[in-house]
């Protein structure tokens, strides 16, 4: 199992310590369920194919780098966005990640989707830009106005948006990159854990305390959703 | 791995926050005893009912996209992060300019061998002097019937090669200078 989560640590500005997971040890359940995962990527044709993919951006090419882009780059995005709340140093984040991708395509090792590699590196990104908050040296990155001009206005309002955005940035980040894995890029518990580096019932732990959590810092709104007609 | 006997309530809610509201995203092994125990209890249609409104308040939150300018300045990182040679030689495509130098190279050869000496136009001035001095020798004038038709038959086959030679430098452009000094 820990030979599965080798990825090549030079590749990543810091890797999580055993502490900072506050993990639970790596069990048979957890091998057999990361192994079901393996199985599942080597009968994903899409993975297959970007695969393929990310050999010839190992080898220079430049139209298989857009493609990788092409697919990834909105989710990767994305969760730099969760991770951090600040457009701009998702963006930042984006570009790293990417940048990488082009530079070091090469060390891919074919034991995870290319989607699973990228984000982890995007990850270990913001994880790195997050302690350099807390040490002061990055300016702290919640922006609720402008991101929620896309919101659906049918389901709920921009307010309700704000709120939600909040609760998500009051979490923990190893439980807002939980949810943001698995709940926002629809990544399996398999592969989410893969990318924190963690077991896979560590990662079920982080997600179920951050659902409680959510739902109690939810609940007003979700009362009042439900009065509404 | 939870045995579907032992699915309680307390455990459905856990493996609510686990796995989420929607079973398909469940273990497999888990569905059937979820399912069952769905159809069973109000108390377990009400947890998911919960879990369903959390998961549709988080799906409230904002999208981000990524803008115009992030896409094209991605896009552009190839050009503008060159691997390989291309990283440490500035000037485009080594190939070209080795293959500049080696034609010019290859050209110079070619025009130096062999066509120098008539090109010379101190080897040309030395042979007029010679010429002059055979002239004023007293003594050489017998000789000079017998000499002479050698020597016209050389300065016609001069004169040839320098006329071949002339049309080579003018379509080459080189040389029209000195051939234009009196």
């Amino acid at each position: 199992m820990a030979d599965v989560l080798m990825w090549q640590p030079w590749l990543f500005p810091r890797a999580a310590t055993q502490s900072e997971r506050g993990a639970a040890p790596v069990r048979a359940e957890d091998e057999a369920r990361v192994n079901s995962a393996a199985e599942a990527f080597a009968a994903d044709d899409s993975a297959t194919e970007e695969v393929r993919w990310l050999e010839l951006v190992a080898q220079g090419d430049e139209q298989a780098y857009r493609q990788l882009m092409n697919r990834h780059l909105r989710g990767v995005h994305a969760f730099a966005y969760r991770m951090l709340g600040s457009r701009a140093e998702a963006e930042e984040v984006s570009q790293e990640c990417f940048l990488r991708l082009w530079k070091h395509a090469g060390r891919y090792v074919a034991r995870a989707k290319p989607s699973t590699w990228l984000y982890r590196i995007a990850h270990n990104l913001a994880i790195d830009r997050l302690r350099r908050r807390r040490e002061g040296s990055l300016p702290e990155g919640l922006e609720e106005a402008a991101a929620s001009e896309r919101q659906s206005a049918l389901v709920h309002d921009r307010q309700v948006s704000r709120q939600v955005e909040r609760a998500l940035q009051d979490l923990p980040e190893r439980q807002r990159a939980a949810i943001g894995l698995v709940h926002y890029q629809g990544l399996s518990n398999a592969e989410a854990a893969l990318v924190l580096g963690i077991g896979v019932r560590a990662l079920e732990s982080l997600l179920a305390r951050a659902r409680r959590q959510l739902r109690e810092q939810l609940a007003e709104l979700a009362t009042s959703d439900r009065r509404e007609p | 791995m939870t045995d579907s006997n032992s699915l309680d309530l307390t455990r459905f809610q856990e493996l609510l926050d686990v796995h989420g509201p929607e079973l398909v995203r469940w273990p497999e092994p888990l569905q059937g005893a979820a399912r069952a125990l769905l159809a069973a209890s109000p108390g377990a249609r009400e947890a998911q009912r919960q879990a369903l409104e959390l998961a549709a308040l988080l799906d409230a939150a904002p999208e981000i996209l990524p803008s115009a300018a992030l896409l094209s300045r991605i896009a552009a990182l190839p050009a503008r992060q060159p691997r390989g040679w291309a990283a440490w030689w500035p000037f485009g495509n080594p190939v070209a300019p080795l293959m500049g130098w080696a034609a010019a190279a290859a050209f110079g050869l070619v025009v130096g061998s062999g066509s120098i000496p008539l090109l010379d136009p101190s080897a040309e001035a030395d042979l007029a002097a010679s010429d002059a001095d055979a002239e004023d020798g007293a003594g050489l004038e017998s000789d000079s019937a017998a000499t002479e038709a050698p020597r016209q038959a050389a300065a016609e086959g001069e004169a040839a090669s320098d006329e071949d030679w002339n049309d080579l430098e003018l379509a080459l452009g080189i040389g029209w200078d000195w051939e234009e000094e009196p």
